[in-house]
């Protein structure tokens, strides 16, 4: 463990994140608390991608959030370079604020429509009080030839542009404070497919030039297959397995892992074959069942599964931060 | 199981030769500020009975658009027009909106992307069956009820007599869009159009929903207009794949053939660029450029600014869509060879 803890970038040990809901309904006051990240541990070393995937509601957002210092975690720790943020001094704190940027989901939604793409790559910037004003300049010139965006763009407003050119505009946005981990929450889910590629191929070219790391958080088994070098596969509130990519990708283990695999729809595979699907739904996270969070819907659950939370365990002697683990009682 | 169909859903239609669907000539365009756009160019297809169309591409080209036409859902300043758009036959092309209400419901129906929006938030789910099927059938209302849980059923809701008494949002995204196929299916359409169905659900969820269209189909029969632009479940569901690019159909064939040897170089672009899953690139192979804006087209064939096979005839001339070899439809002047 204190290898894998000088080494790692950043490192979440045992972060919690629940949302108490309280709120008038029809019929009276509901109370009750939303558990969408229960219990989470993982790293992502320098210049590393980490993809973390899973359907709605399995709280890879959140946790996405919480490792990026938008969310307080409710318990455990998220730490920078090994230093716990919640004790580390304000200059310490700083460093880490720096050193972890975010791209969204909806490039429409996350530009604020009132800012040239100039003045939004440079906010950041500006904020942090970066040189002066020839100087940002530069820098923004320079990131929008590392997006491929044409200088022309500085002064054009958001709705100028199409998605593919916004999620440009939030990467270099992301990139101004040279960070060294980029969480990028599914980056390209809201792009047609041509422009997914190219902004696929970007990330992956600054990522070469600058030496990033990525936690890539999508539910996108095909793209994970594409960029990620290790894989978190998160189901209500908890990671139910994580391996390097080829060994999740083409072996996994816990049975969930195994239906989302056979589930991605294949072009040119034929059509589905009857049966295969996975049968109900993600449980709720206000109220998530007892044991195994899968037990649900898992065609292996027995009386254990259904008692007792599962840990997450390496697998065939595999150890230290690359290790196979599976939370499973029955892993195949 | 042929009992509880017939139980269900009534008997089976005879078979015809006709086909299900068959559009001709059909153009929709829109008047905008910056001139009129055309979003759908006069494209035609059909699909035959108990088949499914997979129709694919990217924002913009026209996917959904001629879909809502074919439904005569397209409300002014949209204007529609057709040679002709035959439903089983009869040409419903230019009929009155009164005539069109009878048979959207009966001949054919529509489920889209988002069940909450297309479903009465405060009604019950078997309420909104029950209706759907009193207004098209002559069924009186215990009837229908009735009918309201085999559909429920068929379509795989468990514990119906609990669940119709439910309202839309107490249920999951998938669960909606099992009620929106139970409504969908409830007067046995000779087509029914699903747009985009299982884009804002799960991967498993969109897989047990796959499941169902493709086992509804194998009992009733209908033939669907299955429009998404995710070619994993296009190949997953559809008989033939009609692929569309600002307003036009650049290439149709049988699924096979447009995923084992695609033609067009935008199909081929397409496919190339999808992420899969073993596949391990270190680079996708990108399609250059952008989506063109349709009020905005280049001369020619649209797709000619970001073509790898681009010559000089491509600006000068719209290539037509044309049978290249049996059943394989393709427009382009420079195809990729079989």
């Amino acid at each position: 463990m204190t290898a894998e803890t000088q080494s790692a970038l950043l490192e979440a040990r045992g972060v919690v994140k629940h949302f108490p809901v309280s709120g008038t309904g029809l019929f009276g006051r509901r109370h009750g608390t939303v558990h969408a990240v229960n219990g989470i541990d993982l790293s992502v070393t320098p210049g590393e991608t980490v993809a973390l995937i899973g359907e709605s509601g399995c709280g890879k957002t959140t946790l996405g959030r919480t490792l990026a210092g938008l969310y307080e975690p409710t318990a455990g720790e998220v730490r920078y370079r090994g230093v716990p943020l919640k004790t580390a001094t304000p200059q310490e704190q700083k460093v880490a604020r720096r050193a972890i940027q975010i791209v969204f989901q909806d490039p429409y939604a996350s530009l604020n429509p009132r800012m040239t793409a100039g003045a939004i790559i440079e906010e950041p910037l500006r904020i942090q009080k970066e040189g002066d004003r020839a100087a940002r300049r530069d820098t923004v010139s320079e990131l929008l030839n590392a997006v491929g965006l044409a200088p022309v763009y500085v002064d054009r407003y958001p709705h100028e542009f199409s998605g593919g050119q916004r999620q440009r505009i939030g990467i270099a946005r992301a990139l101004a404070l040279e960070p060294e981990l980029v969480i990028a929450d599914e980056p390209v889910s809201a792009l047609d497919v041509s422009i997914q590629s190219q902004i696929l191929n970007l990330m992956r070219d600054l990522q070469e030039e600058r030496g990033l790391a990525y936690l890539f958080i999508t539910h996108d088994l095909a793209v994970v297959d594409f960029i990620a070098d290790r894989v978190a596969v998160m189901y209500l509130g908890h990671i139910v397995e994580v391996a390097p990519r080829d060994a999740l990708m083409d072996a996994p283990r816990h049975p969930y892992t195994q239906a989302l695999r056979a589930a991605v729809p294949q072009p040119g595979r034929g059509k589905r074959e009857r049966g295969t699907a996975l049968a109900g739904d993600v449980p709720s996270p206000l109220d998530p069942p007892p044991g195994c969070p899968f037990h649900t819907r898992c065609p292996k659950a027995t009386d254990m599964c259904r008692a007792h939370m599962p840990s997450l365990e390496a697998i065939d002697g595999t150890f230290g931060a690359t290790a196979h683990r599976v939370a499973c009682f029955h892993p195949s | 199981m042929s009992d509880l169909r017939e139980a269900v859903l009534g008997p089976a239609p005879t078979p015809t030769p006709t086909a299900a669907l068959d559009v001709d000539g059909l153009t929709v365009a829109f008047d905008t500020r910056h001139g009129p756009l055309t979003a759908v160019d006069g494209i035609s297809y059909r699909i035959e009975r108990g088949r499914t169309l997979g129709v694919v591409g990217e924002s913009g080209c026209g996917k959904s658009v001629a879909a809502l036409a074919v439904m005569g859902l397209i409300d002014p300043p949209g204007r529609v027009s057709a040679k002709s758009i035959r439903l089983h036959g009869s040409d419903i092309g230019g009929l009155a909106e009164p005539v069109l209400r009878a048979l959207r419901g009966n001949d054919m129906a529509m489920i889209f992307q988002e069940p909450m929006t297309a479903l009465n938030p405060v009604m019950t789910v078997g309420n909104q069956i029950a209706e759907v099927v009193s207004l098209h059938t002559d069924n009186g209302r215990r009837e229908a009820w009735r009918r309201a849980l085999d559909l429920l059923d068929q379509v795989g809701i468990p514990l119906p007599m609990r669940r119709a008494h439910e309202y839309p949002h107490q249920l999951s995204g998938g669960m909606r869009q099992r009620v929106m196929i139970a409504m969908a299916l409830a007067c046995e359409p000779t087509l029914l159009i699903a747009d985009e169905p299982t884009t804002a659900l799960d991967v498993t969820v969109q897989a047990q929903i796959l499941e169902l269209m493709l086992e509804l189909q194998e009992k009733v029969g209908m033939a669907i207009q299955f429009i998404s632009h995710d070619l994993g479940v296009i190949s997953e569901i559809a008989d033939d794949v009609m692929v569309m690019y600002a307003g036009n159909i650049v290439e149709f064939a049988p699924a096979d053939e447009i995923f084992g040897t695609p033609r067009h170089p935008y199909t081929k672009g397409l496919l190339n660029t999808l992420p899969r899953i073993g596949a391990r690139h270190d680079r996708l192979p990108a399609i250059r450029g952008t989506v063109p804006d349709l009020a905005n087209l280049p001369s020619g064939c649209a797709f000619r600014d970001r073509c790898p096979n681009v010559t000089s005839t491509c600006a000068a001339r719209k290539p037509k869509l044309e049978e290249a070899t049996p059943g394989h439809r393709i427009a382009c002047h420079a195809p990729d060879a079989p």
